[in-house]
């Protein structure tokens, strides 16, 4: 599946491979997992309810010290695989060409959407939570969401739109516009 | 059978060499080793004539009435019949050697030489210290591990117990709201005199607004995907408008007015019924949320 990077997760952590010789050990090699975290104090803290990863392979053409770069790019994807310790999303290959993408990875936070029950219903049935950190006065969610879901917060429904012009790109609207 | 025999024999003879060339007392005199029946071998009647190394063939009694044995001559030195058990035994055991008399005596020599020796008796205590030591670090240890899965279940007991509280508590500060919501409601309508909303309807009105907000994002989300589609649409039919309006400017120039496309005006008129089918749709929508 193709999916759009709109946004990342407060938390990094990185694998890198385990040759120690290998000169790709920490580009191509190397494994870099992202996920959700709220702020804690000076911290930033998991405190996941929901764990999850987006797995960024070295291989993939992901650039870790410039992540930004990958905003509103396409990767291709593996489906998400759900373990014991939590779901994965791995992205295998960056799309060199513009696809109109399945999904859209979008990062959900309660300053965008205002606070989320997560006991009533809260995104759309065919959104994807990948990861989800909740701290007493913080929220932060990873979603895998298609064009034209939405998100429910305390300030209304979001609905992620897609831009017709430029298919890697898309952006929260709320239903006043 | 012969041939392990032989082997048994002779792993016996040197594990007994083994054992017994180092024994010596203290005062350095050389313990007996041989074993019982080897120390004195049973000696036939019949070979007592035999001489010694040191003897001369002078020395030798003559045959004759001196070495006659009434015994022999009466056939007691045949051979006897050997039973079952004998046999066996004499299979196992072919020089009957007494083992429990050669034990008795490697005891007797063992227990004579620790007596006298103390390092024996202090690296006896030693070993003794060593290994209740370590006998007493491992109950304690096991003692350890019990007193941790107790901690462990007593917490565990706990950190149920005041999740049990919270839940409790939760539930009980929710009743008490409502109660003073209902309170509320009672004070408010003797205010006012309207009639009051029953409390236990509360859930439901709960649920049904959840259930409307769900709908509302819903239907934001198919009004976003309307107007996008009509935005496309309107696209559309404004670039088919210039072309229409290039290619009639087109045949105006070459003076072939009559002779207009008829199937693009055609397909001009459906995409503008269906743009203001779709207008109609997204009012109808916005009226609705």
């Amino acid at each position: 599946m193709l999916v759009a990077v709109h946004g990342f997760g407060s938390i990094w952590t990185r694998r890198f491979g385990k040759n120690v010789e290998s000169v790709a050990r920490y580009t191509r090699d190397a494994a870099f997992y992202n996920t959700t975290g709220v702020p804690v104090g000076n911290n930033v803290r998991a405190r996941s309810r929901v764990y999850g990863v987006g797995r960024f392979s070295g291989s993939s053409g992901f650039t870790p010290h410039r992540p930004e770069r990958m905003l509103n790019r396409v990767f291709k994807c593996a489906e998400p695989c759900w373990r014991i310790n939590g779901t994965q999303v791995l992205f295998e290959e960056l799309m060199s060409e513009a696809v109109m993408p399945d999904y859209h990875l979008v990062i959900v936070r309660h300053s965008d959407t205002g606070w989320i029950d997560r006991e009533a219903t809260w995104k759309a049935r065919e959104c994807v939570l990948v990861s989800f950190s909740e701290s007493d006065v913080a929220q932060e969610a990873m979603l895998l969401m298609p064009a034209f879901s939405w998100v429910l917060g305390g300030h209304g429904p979001l609905v992620l739109e897609p831009d017709p012009m430029k298919p890697g790109r898309a952006r929260l609207r709320g239903a006043g516009g | 059978m012969r041939i392990a025999r032989v082997q048994v024999g002779l792993t016996f003879a040197l594990l007994c060499a083994s054992l017994v060339t180092p024994q010596t007392t203290d005062d350095g005199s050389r313990i007996q080793a041989e074993t019982p029946a080897r120390q004195k071998r049973p000696t036939r009647t019949g070979q007592t004539a035999q001489p010694a190394p040191g003897q001369t063939v002078v020395e030798r009694p003559a045959y004759g009435i001196q070495n006659y044995s009434p015994l022999a001559a009466a056939g007691g030195n045949k051979r006897q019949q050997q039973t079952f058990w004998e046999f066996w035994w004499h299979q196992f055991n072919p020089r009957n050697i007494n083992y429990g008399a050669w034990i008795e005596q490697r005891r007797r020599v063992f227990l004579e030489q620790a007596g006298e020796n103390r390092y024996f008796w202090f690296s006896f205590w030693a070993f003794a210290t060593i290994c209740l030591l370590l006998l007493w670090a491992a109950k304690e240890r096991m003692d350890r591990k019990d007193t941790e899965w107790e901690a462990a279940e007593c917490l565990a007991d706990l950190a149920n117990y005041a999740d049990y509280c919270k839940r409790h508590a939760l539930e009980a500060i929710q009743k008490h709201n409502e109660h003073i919501e209902v309170c509320n409601r009672v004070i408010e309508s003797a205010e006012t005199g309207k009639p009051m909303v029953a409390g236990d309807m509360e859930g439901d009105w709960k649920a049904e607004v959840q259930r409307l907000r769900t709908d509302v994002a819903e239907k934001s989300a198919e009004v976003v995907k309307l107007s996008a589609a009509l935005e496309q649409k309107s696209t559309t039919v404004a670039n088919l408008n210039e072309r229409i309006d290039e290619l009639a400017r087109n045949q105006r120039a070459s003076g072939n007015a009559a002779n207009a496309n008829l199937d693009l005006v055609k397909r001009l008129n459906d995409l503008t019924s269906e743009n203001h089918k779709l207008r109609e749709e997204l009012s109808k929508l916005k009226r609705a949320t």
